[in-house]
């Protein structure tokens, strides 16, 4: 009995480094956000823009571990570069559509009525559009600035935030211990912040993880399409699309942009399932 | 001091297709300080959602329902304030009535500081105490309600609505989740609380032994509505109207009440649909003493001897 009390006193970091799929993420997802960072430090072996017409289609080697490109640029470089945008694109996006949509979800789980009603319908809007094709025609509209394609995907996750928070804010406040508190007379604001968002916090932060490795896989596709991120810029999707002609006989200028893309995603997804077990305290007991 | 119930109704509006549930038709009731009023009758006939009406947690549709003459449907918010002292309500399962995510004594702790029960240094003495007084250890104070056990989580409910003080407590089938083995023990504990605190009991349950032990006067309820009230005796020795009879007759070993398998035995039909209530009393579609009148004139609840309440035209007076 002393030992579980123990236990449960312990932290959700604790037990999210219990779960072998959430240590794999979290070490895949550093590894990503540390390339990032040297990207953006500027810390690459080559200019990430330099063409280079002696070396065009250059093989892995010690001097261009990844290749190069058919402008002669360096493949690694432009792939830790792409990453980086990427993720800024990416994070920017999902910062933004999490914030607007699990304020508004929240909201409208607790107070109903209209206020709901409207959220749930203009939501049920977007929701019958394909993801990617709206973002497209977002973009179309907007422009293709990084922030201009981050928000056009926020704009798209907004409302799967909407409703990731919506959902479990409706459940729990339908449990007895909601309708005991209100029996106690304790206040709506208290209610909501200290029985129901504890309560829902953690689907949402799992939600985060994943639509994280979506915007990051919208991007890409957006980039592939040619509306996203712009030559001479690089972009992993737009890597993949120009690489397209090329995999062929050059397969190193599609594979390790693709192999970036995979290993975010798995990773983020990995991080995602380890939050999920580490913040549900029913879980951890067993 | 009594807690009166008068001629209160509740409908539901069900949104998707506009039809309206009558979920309470009509009810009227007193139970004294300190007494126990046991509630039976089958699945659906209202009575949790009495409870939620009683418990303030839902507003009437009309009539009124007040503790010591102080009206409990006041809108007034002060008032609304003061009910938390008065009314507390406990739940059937002891696994959604307590927050997953705090701990034990801070659950019992937060009620303290809200409404500014004690001095904020007796806090923690205070929650020692209410969790000794439902019987359970003080360390429980550290633990996630996931770590304890159903009866636990149960006396733990039962602690969290004593610490509000209140005088009319209403148990809605408080022991039924629980195992067969710790349902005399709650039981126990909260006969022991009733005399300690003075407290007032409502009392819903299906199954008739713990009825039995606890109350001292009984409602059947059928279709939103009393149609027999009255003591251990009257009721279950002596049931007057044809719907009690029915049920008792359904079950020789007086055990678990309303139960749809051997109810069937004794009573034909199905409870009809709240949202099309039947006309005249609402019992003569399933009722083997019906007669003509009975379509057509609804019975009031008539006191056929010294506190036997029966709402049924036929019965002798
Ligand atoms: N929020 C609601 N909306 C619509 N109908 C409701 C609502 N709550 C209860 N009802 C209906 O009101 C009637 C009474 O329900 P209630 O839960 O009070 O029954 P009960 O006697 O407690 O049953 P049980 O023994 O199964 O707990 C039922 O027909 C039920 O479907
Ligand atoms: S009033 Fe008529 S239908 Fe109703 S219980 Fe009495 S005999 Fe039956
Ligand atoms: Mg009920």
């Amino acid at each position: 009995m002393a030992k579980k009390k123990e236990v449960s006193q312990r932290g959700a970091i604790h037990y999210y480094l219990q779960s072998t799929s959430g240590i794999v993420g979290a070490v895949l997802l550093l590894f990503m956000i540390v390339v990032s960072i040297c990207a953006a430090m500027g810390w690459l072996p080559h200019n990430p823009l330099d063409q280079n017409v002696d070396n065009l289609l250059h093989a892995p080697s010690s001097k261009f571990w990844f290749g190069t490109d058919d402008f002669g640029r360096d493949v690694f470089s432009r792939t830790l570069d792409g990453m980086r945008r990427s993720l800024t694109v990416s994070i920017t996006a999902v910062s933004l559509a999490a914030i607007v949509g699990i304020t508004l979800g929240i909201l409208g789980g607790y107070l109903g009525k209209w206020f709901d009603m409207v959220i749930t319908r203009v939501s049920d809007v977007f929701f019958a559009f394909p993801a990617i094709l709206l973002a497209l025609a977002i973009v179309a509209s907007l422009g293709n600035a990084w922030y201009e394609t981050s928000l056009a995907i926020a704009i798209v996750y907004t409302p799967i935030f909407i409703r990731v928070a919506r959902g479990p804010v409706l459940s729990v406040k339908e449990m007895d211990y909601i309708k005991v508190s209100r029996i106690l007379g304790f206040s709506s604001p208290r209610i909501l912040i200290k029985h129901i968002l504890p309560n829902v916090f953690a689907p949402i932060v799992v939600q985060i993880a994943l639509s994280l490795s979506w915007a990051i896989l919208t991007e890409s596709g957006l980039s592939f399409l040619g509306l996203g991120t712009q030559p001479p810029n690089a972009s992993l999707g737009l890597m993949v699309s120009d690489a397209q002609p090329l995999a062929a006989f050059a397969w190193w200028t599609l594979v390790f942009p693709s192999l970036f893309i995979t290993i975010v995603v798995v990773g983020l997804n990995l991080v995602g399932d380890g939050l999920r077990d580490a913040l549900d305290p029913a879980r951890r007991s067993s | 001091m009594s807690l009166k119930i008068a001629d209160v109704r509740k409908q539901y509006k069900i949104q998707a297709t506009g039809s309206l549930i009558n979920a309470l038709n009509g009810i009227s009731v007193t139970v004294e300080k300190g007494q126990t009023l046991g509630i039976v009758g089958e699945s659906g006939c209202g009575k949790s959602t009495l409870a939620r009406l009683i418990s303030g947690l839902e507003r009437t549709t009309s009539g009124d329902i007040s503790w010591s003459d102080q009206a409990m449907t006041d809108k007034a918010r002060n008032l609304f304030r003061a009910r938390r002292s008065v009314v507390q309500l406990v739940f059937q399962d002891p696994y959604s009535s307590l927050n997953p995510r705090q701990k034990i004594g801070e659950s019992i702790s937060e009620i303290l500081e809200v409404h500014k029960l004690v001095p904020a240094k007796a806090i923690d003495a205070r929650v020692t105490e209410l969790l000794t007084i439902v019987g359970l250890a003080d360390d429980l104070k550290h633990r996630y309600p996931h770590q304890l056990s159903g009866g636990q989580r149960q006396r733990v409910s039962i602690a969290r609505a004593l610490a509000a003080e209140p005088q009319l407590l209403i148990l809605d089938e408080p022991v039924s989740a629980l195992d067969v083995s710790v349902r005399a023990e709650v039981m126990n504990l909260l006969i022991d609380l009733r005399e300690k605190f003075g407290l007032t009991y409502i009392f819903i349950s299906h199954d008739l032994a713990m009825i039995r032990y606890i109350s001292d006067v009984i409602a059947v309820m059928y279709l939103g509505k009393i149609v027999e009230f009255g003591t251990w005796e009257q009721i279950i020795d002596r049931p007057q109207h044809p719907y009690t009879q029915a049920l008792i007759a359904a079950m020789p070993d007086h055990s678990i009440i309303g139960n749809p398998e051997t109810l069937s035995k004794t009573l034909k039909g199905e409870v009809p649909d709240p949202a099309h209530l039947p006309t005249g009393c609402s019992f003569h579609v399933r009722c083997p003493k019906a007669v003509a009148s009975c379509m057509v004139t609804g019975p009031e609840l008539i006191e056929i001897s010294p506190n036997h309440l029966v709402a049924c035209t036929e019965v002798e007076r």
